[in-house]
């Protein structure tokens, strides 16, 4: 097949004679369309569209709208600061997309958070998983023109915000896990809310599930949409639930599990037809064995400290009620020279950080690899072949966050 | 015919819930006592130990000089991300979160000035709604 060249020496809407006759029948005519790039509900994205007809025949995409430069700025700054910097790549699943870089600054520092520190970090990681699949729904409806379930789907999710609020301090950054725990403890009346928020979700789930699943129109517009066989996934490199939509059986917290994920009781969900549907399928039931994970870890929550011990020691008068306050005893411990991997399954996928320590408190290179950036190509393969009109259902069925991709 | 029948019957369901919508200013979100609002200083506490300044991740922090010979925290609003490090490291615990994001700047000089908020100004707000 003919690698296509980038479209900017093509004039926007002139119609051309296109170049890879493979995928087109000889002699078609094509038009470049320009999509983005305006904000299409999930971020600033721009995707060149060449249709033949409305049949998809090409799509490059050109992302970076949102680059920010995470990793050229964190060679610049101390290594605890890196946190508040990371979780802006994905303000909703905060939680997840910090925890590589939480466990590999533990692996530099020698720390090791407490059993209940490692509980609440998976407590919330679930909840910011439950919460992130809320968020790509109802964004996948609004793509659909099924504006219900937008607002639905973003009600829902501003639970998981006040729940975050009155457990972290904030509603989407909450930079809650420190390197050897985590900054805050939960009291009894925080597990009485996230044991509420468990409730009410379940029940408003039915609903929504009558509503946007069970809808015909729904099914009619995802089934057989953008097909990604499980060859092809494994060739681009897809991660997360997009690959187990497609019948690959990988999930960091199952093959490398890390805190207390290997304590608690999880199925991995996989779907075999690689389509739309099968995408979304499989968030809606990761979101269930996410609230059974949330369940498990409220029941066999340990007592105790949520900081290191070393911590602790190195300036007792820091610890104060509920509160880790430790924040000042990191501008005097050192991390050791060596490099430091460290993988964790966000919402959208396995996200890697690869440290480079020099022994001083700012990293040489900080390497971030976020799993949106890893799905864009088989998101642009995936539409491919399909109807322009089918483009939407499929972006979003990728659940692709351009802040998260661009970083 | 029933899938039809089905959805219209949630849909009238949804009539008799109580609304989520918050009537701001009327009704405020609770957010409990942990909400990371705006960052309040009590001088009497404060040992200048400048330890705020140095865990900041945005730099938003400038020591300044006061007329009794103490050097106390301001902060750039401009640059502040409202993460609380600063207040997690407080060994005093001087540096407080107030309950109040609704604080307004008229002038940009002011706003980016590194300056200490004045705890009247961030008188905490009656918070009522709660959706869980």
């Amino acid at each position: 097949m003919q690698k296509t060249e980038w479209p900017f020496n093509l004039e926007v809407g002139r119609t051309f004679f296109v170049q890879s006759e493979e995928e087109l029948r000889g002699g078609g005519r094509g038009l470049t369309l320009v999509v983005g790039p305006q904000h299409p509900g999930s971020g600033h994205m721009r995707l060149f569209v060449v249709v033949d007809g409305d049949i998809i025949v090409d799509v490059v995409p050109d992302p970076g709208f949102v680059h920010r430069g995470v990793e050229k700025l964190a060679e610049n700054r101390p290594y605890w600061t890196l946190i508040p910097l990371v979780e802006k790549a994905s303000i909703m699943d905060s939680m997840n997309i910090t925890y590589p870089l939480i466990l590999a600054l533990e692996k530099a520092l020698g720390l090791e958070p407490p059993p209940r520190a490692k509980y609440l970090r998976v407590l919330m990681a679930e909840l910011s998983r439950v919460r992130t699949h809320l968020y790509d729904l109802a964004l996948l409806g609004v793509f659909l023109g099924h504006t219900t379930a937008f607002m639905w789907g973003f009600a829902l999710m501003d639970m998981y915000a006040e729940v975050f609020a009155k457990i972290a301090g904030a509603r989407t950054t909450i930079a809650y896990p420190v390197p050897g725990g985590v900054r805050r403890d939960v009291k009894p009346d925080h597990v009485e809310a996230v044991k509420r928020l468990l409730e009410v979700t379940r029940r408003k789930l039915k609903d929504f599930k009558t509503l946007f699943l069970d809808n015909p129109v729904t099914k009619a517009r995802l089934e057989g949409v953008g097909i990604v066989d499980a060859k092809k996934t494994a060739e681009l490199g897809v991660v997360g639930p997009f690959a187990r939509a497609s019948g690959i059986d990988y999930d960091v917290r199952k093959v490398h599990p890390y805190d207390a994920y290997g304590d608690v009781d999880f199925e991995v969900v996989v779907e075999k037809d690689g389509d739309a549907w099968a995408r979304t399928l499989v968030r809606w039931r990761e979101m269930y064995e996410s609230m059974s994970i949330v369940e498990q870890v409220l029941k066999a929550l340990p007592e105790g400290d949520v900081i290191d011990q070393a911590l602790l020691f190195k300036n007792p008068e820091y610890r104060r009620e509920g509160v880790g306050g430790v924040l000042g005893v990191y501008t005097y411990i050192y991390p050791e020279p060596g490099e430091y991997l460290a993988v964790a399954e966000a919402t959208r996928g396995a996200t890697l950080v690869h440290l480079w320590a020099t022994g001083l408190q700012r990293v040489h290179r900080m390497r971030f690899v976020t799993p949106s950036w890893r799905n864009l190509r088989a998101m642009v393969e995936a539409m491919k072949g399909g109807r322009l009109a089918d483009m939407p259902a499929v972006y979003m069925s990728f659940g692709y966050f351009p802040p998260e991709a661009d970083r | 015919m029933i899938t039809h029948l089905k959805l219209f019957t949630t849909a009238v369901k949804q009539l008799f819930q109580p609304p989520l919508t918050v009537r701001w200013p009327e009704e405020r979100r609770n957010y409990g006592d942990r909400m990371r609002g705006f960052i309040v200083n009590d001088r009497s506490k404060c040992i200048s130990c400048q330890l705020c300044e140095a865990v900041c991740p945005a730099k938003a922090i400038k020591f300044h000089l006061e007329a009794d010979g103490r050097r106390y925290p301001g902060i750039d609003w401009g640059r502040c991300i409202l993460c609380g490090y600063c207040v997690d490291a407080c060994p005093t615990g001087s540096l407080q979160h107030v309950n109040n994001t609704e604080i307004v700047w008229t002038d940009l000089d002011v706003y980016k000035k590194p300056s200490e908020m004045d705890p009247d100004d961030a008188a905490p707000l009656p918070a009522t709604k709660s959706l869980i």
